[in-house]
């Protein structure tokens, strides 16, 4: 693979978008050579999308230029892009549902099939699945409607999409997030054999290792300015990690201690609950506790949070929590567990948890309603908005900012601020770091380990293994909707060891 | 946090809704000073307004609660009809008003209630059953009146009349709803949760919202203020016909869009906007008829005039592209 010569052909010189107001971009010179894995890592916000997007005409420029082989690039629209060989695959869904999967794979390039104005519908799907079968994709009806397939056989439908023009740069907007191991391993194929053939990939994701084992060069950017480009000779995780914060983090990551004792008073007792997702599930969280629940994503791990907070309904078994007045309730309805103080972080953010066009403010007090009386003066809403923003630093330019307008971080605390304000003294939080900058992150884990010493009993629903290593006294490993083991807090507890009861 | 150095820019934009609510008003109260010279302020012409709108301002405030938590209810008018209706049998039996309000509202309600069932539990759009009930209630008008010779004489006319000739009652019960709605809109759970669910009720409901309830609550709200605008209805019209009251739904929806109310409801919603917006309104149709504008194109005219405050004054700001993630 070193006999491909790496030379220069793709350059931005000063390169800025300015949404408004707000500059995205700034001024960023980048370098892109032949036959490179490019990665490209920053926080929310940090404008590691925008440029993508403008690389592949989904924004225009608005000042600065880019260079292709030499020549300025000035594309109309992505499908100029395409012309050009660059081709994107992005985070969110990139197909058409109603369509075959073989229409959207040509969609707006229909074209290329027509005779007389007629589209051979035979040569398409063929051609279909000769895109499909050059990534190794084999088992999917090309002439099947996109719904019919999973989400992440969509994804590879599009990664086809891309490859199918021959791109010499080919992007990956953090799409491997979405994806599982399988999908993740099948892009990195790909990725590596565009480099072997010389072609330049630009890689964005907000996994740090995964950056750090696929990269050749890593380009860092933080709020929107190029900071830091580093030679894989030189990878080294807290070099970046420093340099996408932009100053040292200050303490420590993941909690520090191997203590994993906890209060003896029980807060929320599930047991032999059973329904639809789940089987035969026990659980028990004490004052005081972090009780982790790993799984893959079918799991029913998420749903379990559900129930536990009354959104799902339970055919067997009981939930029981400890309501305000000290008497046991049986957890059955949303209600019931506002009653018992459980507080409930959904995984999506943007579409459960808040509500995105109303303001801060509202989105705070919204679950502290039933709380707040009869009359809800305007001024105790302020004050009431006004602590938690102050508490968990949440930056805004008011109380009344729609949280729309807020970066992934900054959203995450609004919807871990509803709960924490309202009293809630038991916490089910569904993949809390979920999309969430290195900063935020750690943040949101002192926020966590601090919340144990207060007393407060803390559920982790999660896919990051890491993470509920580092926070957990206790995690509960899933599988099939069942648990298959708990393992208790040590030093020694490895993601090995998990991943062993999850598959 | 930082309010004091907000641009001013970031004001206009944050007060959008506002500048709508009162610039469509503002604009139409100096057109219309201007072309009738001043006569439209006059105290006999204030006075006809006031009974003008008292019907509209009443449903619209009830209005906004089904708006605001994304309902689009095109029954008011028919159902505004059928109350009036039953105000003229009642009243005609008892020849008491506070019954026949009673007996006009618990049918208004029953009716809501019965669009509200509908979509919460059998999960048919909102605006399809309020059509269906649009229908009954407009078929059950002219059924009661084949019945009865095609009219309906109000024998206690007298009694209801003075709701027409004295704009102090009218004045005084727009007043008490218009109070009334601001407080349960803006300062109460139900207000509150009814904004959250237009915007998103997954949200809403893991907040602790209980939407059948709450939207109960909201068509309840809306079934009160339609029986009760019934009566000035009645006393406006002075007896019941087939069409009383129809058009009134797509009054009340083009008052409250000038009144600068987003009809999927959220959180920008607000009760300023039935308000503005019903003034509004009624000052255009009241001004073009004092400007001496020919009643036989008037609709049409309205029509203009409507579009173009619309777009001095609700422009989509599609210009600002959204920020990637």
């Amino acid at each position: 693979m070193e006999n491909v010569k790496k030379e220069v052909f793709f350059e931005t010189r000063k390169l800025t978008k300015k949404f408004g107001e707000v500059t995205a971009v700034n001024q960023v010179d980048m370098q892109i050579r032949t036959g490179e894995i490019r990665g490209l890592i920053g926080e929310n916000g940090s404008g590691k999308s925008t440029i993508s997007s403008m690389i592949s005409a989904i924004h225009p420029v608005s000042a600065g230029e880019m260079l292709l082989h030499g020549e300025v690039y000035q594309p109309r629209d992505p499908g100029d892009a395409k012309a050009h060989g660059i081709t994107m695959i992005v985070q969110e869904a990139g197909t058409i549902d109603g369509l075959t999967i073989a229409e959207n794979i040509f969609v707006g390039d229909e074209k290329r099939f027509s005779h007389h104005g007629v589209i051979s519908r035979r040569e398409m799907n063929e051609a279909a699945r000769a895109a499909l079968e050059a990534i190794g994709v084999t088992d999917v009806d090309v002439t099947l409607p996109a719904a019919a397939y999973s989400f992440e056989t969509r994804k590879l439908v599009e990664v086809a999409k891309a490859l199918y023009y021959d791109p010499v740069l080919f992007i990956v907007d953090e799409t491997t997030t979405a994806l599982s191991q399988q999908g993740r391993e099948i892009i990195y194929r790909i990725i590596h054999e565009l480099r072997e053939k010389g072609k330049a990939v630009l890689f964005i994701s907000h996994d740090l290792e995964e950056l750090i084992r696929h990269c050749d060069v890593l380009t860092v950017l933080r709020d929107g300015k190029l900071v830091d480009t580093i030679e894989k000779a030189e990878f080294d995780e807290s070099r970046i990690r420093n340099s996408m914060v932009g100053r040292e983090i200050s303490g420590d990551y993941y909690r520090n201690d191997y203590d994993s004792t906890h209060g003896k008073r029980v807060m929320l007792c599930a047991k032999n609950i059973s329904n639809a997702d789940l089987h035969n599930v026990s659980i028990t969280l004490h004052e005081g506790e972090i009780l982790g629940i790993a799984g893959l994503s079918g799991c029913g791990m998420h749903q379990l949070g559900r129930v536990l907070f009354g959104l799902d309904k339970i055919r067997e078994g009981s939930i029981t929590a400890e309501s305000e007045d000290g008497s046991s309730v049986s957890v059955k309805a949303v209600g019931d567990a506002l009653r018992c103080n459980i507080g409930y972080i959904s995984k999506d953010r943007d579409k459960d948890a808040l509500v995105l066009p109303a303001s801060i403010k509202e989105n705070l007090v919204l679950a502290n309603l039933s709380r707040m009386g009869g009359f809800i003066s305007p001024r105790r809403e302020r004050e009431y908005a006004k602590k938690q923003i102050d508490a968990l630093a949440i930056k805004c330019s008011s109380m009344n900012q729609a949280v729309s307008e807020l970066s992934g971080g900054n959203k995450q605390k609004v919807s871990f601020g509803k709960w924490i304000g309202n009293g809630s003294k038991i916490l089910i939080m569904d993949s809390p770091t979920r999309g969430v900058d290195i900063g935020v992150k750690t943040t949101m884990y002192q926020l966590i380990a601090r919340m144990k010493k207060e007393g407060y009993a803390i559920l982790i629903i999660s896919e990051e293994m890491p993470e509920l290593i580092g926070m957990c006294d206790e995690i509960m490993v899933m599988k099939n909707g069942a648990v298959t083991k708990r393992l208790k807090r040590s030093e020694h507890l490895s993601e090995q060891q998990i991943i062993e009861y999850m598959i | 946090m930082k309010e004091e150095k907000m641009k001013p820019i970031t004001l206009i934009k944050n007060s959008r809704n506002n500048i709508v609510c009162y610039g469509s008003l503002t604009v139409v109260i100096v057109l219309f000073a201007i072309i009738t010279r001043g006569q439209i302020f006059s105290a006999y012409n204030l006075k006809s307004l006031v009974g003008q709108m008292v019907v509209l301002m009443i449903i619209s405030i009830g209005m906004i609660f089904m708006f605001a938590h994304g309902t689009v209810d095109i029954a008011s008018g028919a159902v505004a009809g059928l109350c009036t209706m039953v105000i003229t049998l009642v009243l005609n039996e008892t020849a008491s008003i506070p019954l026949s309000v009673i007996a006009a509202i618990v049918t208004a309600v029953t009716l809501y209630l019965f669009m509200w069932y509908v979509t919460a539990y059998l999960g048919l759009m909102s605006i399809i059953a309020s059509l269906a009930v649009m229908f009954i209630a407009r078929g059950l008008v002219t059924y009661i009146l084949s019945m009865n010779d095609g009219r309906i004489v109000i024998e206690h006319y007298d009694m209801i009349q003075p709701l027409k000739s004295n704009t102090v009652y009218a004045l005084i019960v727009m007043l008490v709803i218009v109070v009334v709605g601001i407080l349960l809109f803006n300062y109460t759970r139900l207000g509150k949760y009814c904004k959250a669910i237009g915007d998103n009720p997954v949200s809403a409901e893991q907040s602790g919202a209980r939407l059948k309830n709450v939207k109960f609550w909201c068509y309840v709200i809306a079934g009160c203020c339609v029986g009760l605008a019934s009566l000035f209805l009645l006393a406006r019209s002075g007896n019941v016909g087939k069409n009383i009251g129809s058009g009134t739904e797509m009054d009340v929806m083009v008052a409250v869009i000038l009144g600068g109310m987003n009809l999927n409801g959220g959180s920008k919603s607000r009760m300023g906007a039935a308000v503005s917006g019903v003034v509004t309104y009624t000052l255009l149709s009241n001004g073009l008829t004092i400007a001496g504008v020919d009643q036989t194109y008037i609709t049409l005219v309205k029509g203009i005039i409507f579009i173009v405050i619309i777009g001095m004054t609700l422009r989509q700001n599609k210009s600002v592209a959204e920020m990637p993630r």
